[in-house]
């Protein structure tokens, strides 16, 4: 018994030695090291990394420096999003880079006292995540103007008399929007039926049980219907109902419309940013990324028969997309 | 230099989490119920100690998930023993309701930030090792308290109730009260476990417990299977151990520096190695004896 624990440890050690010996880049001198943890496995989550990586290249050889990035996955694992955020410490890299809320918190607390700093990407709130007024801490916010997306709905469709409010309660970025999207309605005194869900079928079923009662749906950016949206917008399109959401990826998948953030260059704002606070030590406020970018689904716009002119009237940048592309 | 932070912090969430383990130990291992409450419980031990500890009373929070905990346990040993539902329902349908109730607890926002409160582990903030310290304790407090329970006169009916219930009644023993303890003790552990993590990394989640039955479990098993049987206190501190040697495996698949997309993979992979070591070994100590014999013969 004692000797199969003794093995046991030693068998630990040596993987942990060899672990170390493999896998580290000795750091060139003048070479920044960029960690980007990615929360989970999510289109727009992807979009946003692409973009950063993109990006930071580009930057990079504008600006003459040598950057290096690793990427880091949570699995939306709070439990390894600390492990990772031990582990992108104790590896000595020069910023973190996260995407999404919880990565972000995990983030700043494995970083507090190291001097490290963290610049995250698409939080939505701030604020309300506690991660403003914290050394080193900034990033952007890709804060939701649902009044801007509500707008739109009812300059599309005058006589709504009936909102459905589609969203997951598990969600952070969701709950003040809908607050907010409540608040609007209920001063127009248009009635609204929220349906939440926490996994995709709930969504599903939330989606089914808002047919036939609303003429048209309004989802934050939340993740959880965004994972759903490609069988939720099949849904509204056949029963007729216009379904309005806070991010271009559920245009992509399907939905009418959003008026929001180009994630796209949200990235690559943070991308530019973190370069920034590395080359000049200083460590500015949080940036909210302008919205007001109108994507609009064209086939979906031709199924509801919706006339994609009105759009143009609405801002000054409409993007036009379908199913499946990007 | 460099991995021992990674190691400690592995060390520590394995103490946390080996509390689950306890819990689980207690009522899968004892009770021989599966307990689906487990996942609730977390999270309302995380809700309420980090809602205590935003309010300025960490040390009370602690105390209230446990409370909490206990309530939650005793829901579904009251779903099972009185009102007759199964008790892998029972476990269902209390974790279903919990979610409602750390939403409130949580006033009604998935996401409590506790990263400007003061915890816990701030009094041992500058120390080295003060949070390893921390954790430890009250790991091997509750491995000690939970033992000694067991050999009490209710520890053994609990004990009996899952080995043999019908014996543990014709006994006089009312099973309906020492599954419904049993559950609410277990529960109380697995809520003071989500009350310390949500300490430890200063945010409380409402998906946090998601899949810590199965995590539980697999450390139960790996620590069963990998330090072996040793009377209560043994079996305990393998429970425990097993949480320890999970953390390591995951943290170890971090560090090989593989694609970010295969951390769960390797994890399984190491996980299924790790449990199938003694079965490999034995079945290559008998081809080798065969071999052995062949060869004389």
């Amino acid at each position: 018994m004692r000797t199969r624990i003794l093995s046991l440890c030693l068998t630990v050690v040596m993987a942990f030695v060899m672990a170390g010996c493999s896998g580290t880049k000795p750091a060139e001198a003048g070479t920044y090291r960029i960690a980007i943890v990615q929360q989970l496995d999510h289109p727009s989550l992807d979009q946003i990394r692409t973009a950063i990586t993109d990006r930071l290249q580009v930057r990079a050889d504008e600006l003459g420096l040598a950057v290096s990035y690793d990427l880091y996955n949570g699995q939306n694992d709070a439990s390894v999003l600390a492990q990772i955020g031990t582990q992108v410490v104790s590896k000595g890299y020069d910023a973190i880079i996260p995407i999404a809320t919880l990565a972000a918190q995990c983030m700043a607390n494995a970083a507090s006292g190291t001097g490290i700093p963290v610049i995250y990407a698409a939080i939505s709130d701030p604020e309300k995540a506690g991660l403003t007024g914290l050394d080193g801490v900034t990033g952007t916010s890709d804060a939701l103007d649902t009044d801007a997306i509500l707008d739109m709905m009812l300059a599309v469709s005058p006589q709504i008399s009936a909102v459905g409010l589609l969203y997951s309660n598990s969600e952070a970025n969701s709950l003040t929007a809908i607050a907010r999207a409540e608040a609007y309605l209920d001063a127009k005194g248009i009635a609204h039926i929220a349906k939440t869900g926490n996994t995709t079928d709930e969504i599903v079923a939330a989606a089914g049980a808002l047919v036939g009662q609303v003429q048209a749906v309004f989802t934050p950016t939340d993740n959880v219907v965004m994972a759903a949206e490609s069988a939720v917008a099949q849904l509204f399109i056949k029963s007729s109902i216009a379904h309005y959401a806070g991010a271009d990826s559920f245009v992509t998948a399907g939905a009418l419309a959003t008026c929001g953030v180009d994630y796209t260059k949200l990235g690559s704002y943070t991308a530019d940013m973190a370069l920034d606070v590395l080359t000049t030590g200083k460590v500015p406020a949080y940036h909210v990324m302008e919205g007001g970018i109108i994507t609009v689904n064209t086939e979906t716009a031709a199924a509801l028969g919706v006339d994609t002119a009105v759009f143009a009237t609405l801002g000054p940048t409409v993007v036009d997309v379908v199913t499946g592309s990007r | 230099m460099m991995t021992i932070a990674v190691a400690s912090s592995a060390l520590e969430l394995g103490l946390i989490y080996a509390l689950v383990a306890l819990a689980l130990f207690l009522s899968y291992k004892m009770l021989n119920i599966a307990d689906m409450t487990t996942d609730g419980a977390f999270t309302l031990g995380c809700a309420v100690s980090a809602v205590m500890a935003v309010a300025g009373h960490p040390y009370l929070g602690i105390l209230a998930a446990m409370l909490a905990g206990a309530a939650a346990g005793t829901v579904t040993g009251l779903l099972q023993t009185r009102l007759g539902v199964p008790s892998i329902l029972a476990g269902i349908v209390t974790n279903a309701a919990l979610y409602t109730v750390n939403l409130a607890v949580m006033g009604f926002s998935s996401n409590v930030s506790m990263l400007k409160t003061a915890t816990l582990f701030s009094a041992v903030q500058g120390l080295p090792g003060g949070r390893l310290a921390v954790c430890l304790a009250v790991s091997a407090l509750v491995a000690a308290l939970l033992a000694l329970f067991l050999t009490t006169r209710l520890g053994l009916s609990i004990r009996a109730t899952g080995d043999n219930p019908d014996m543990v009644r014709a006994s006089s023993i009312d099973t309906a009260v020492t599954i419904t303890i049993g559950l609410a003790m277990a529960n109380a552990i697995t809520a003071l476990s989500g009350a310390l993590l949500a300490q430890y990394q200063r945010t409380a989640d409402i998906n946090l417990g998601n899949g810590m039955v199965v995590i539980g479990l697999a450390s139960l098993i790996i620590g069963e299977t990998m330090l072996g049987r040793g009377g209560l206190a043994g079996r305990l501190a393998g429970a425990a151990a097993g949480s320890v040697i999970y953390r390591f495996i995951i943290a170890l698949a971090l560090r090989l520096s593989l694609p970010s997309e295969g951390l769960k993979l390797v994890s399984a992979v190491i996980v299924a190695t790790a449990i199938a070591g003694p079965t490999i070994k034995d079945r290559l100590a008998l081809a080798r004896m065969r071999a052995g014999r062949r060869e004389v013969g």
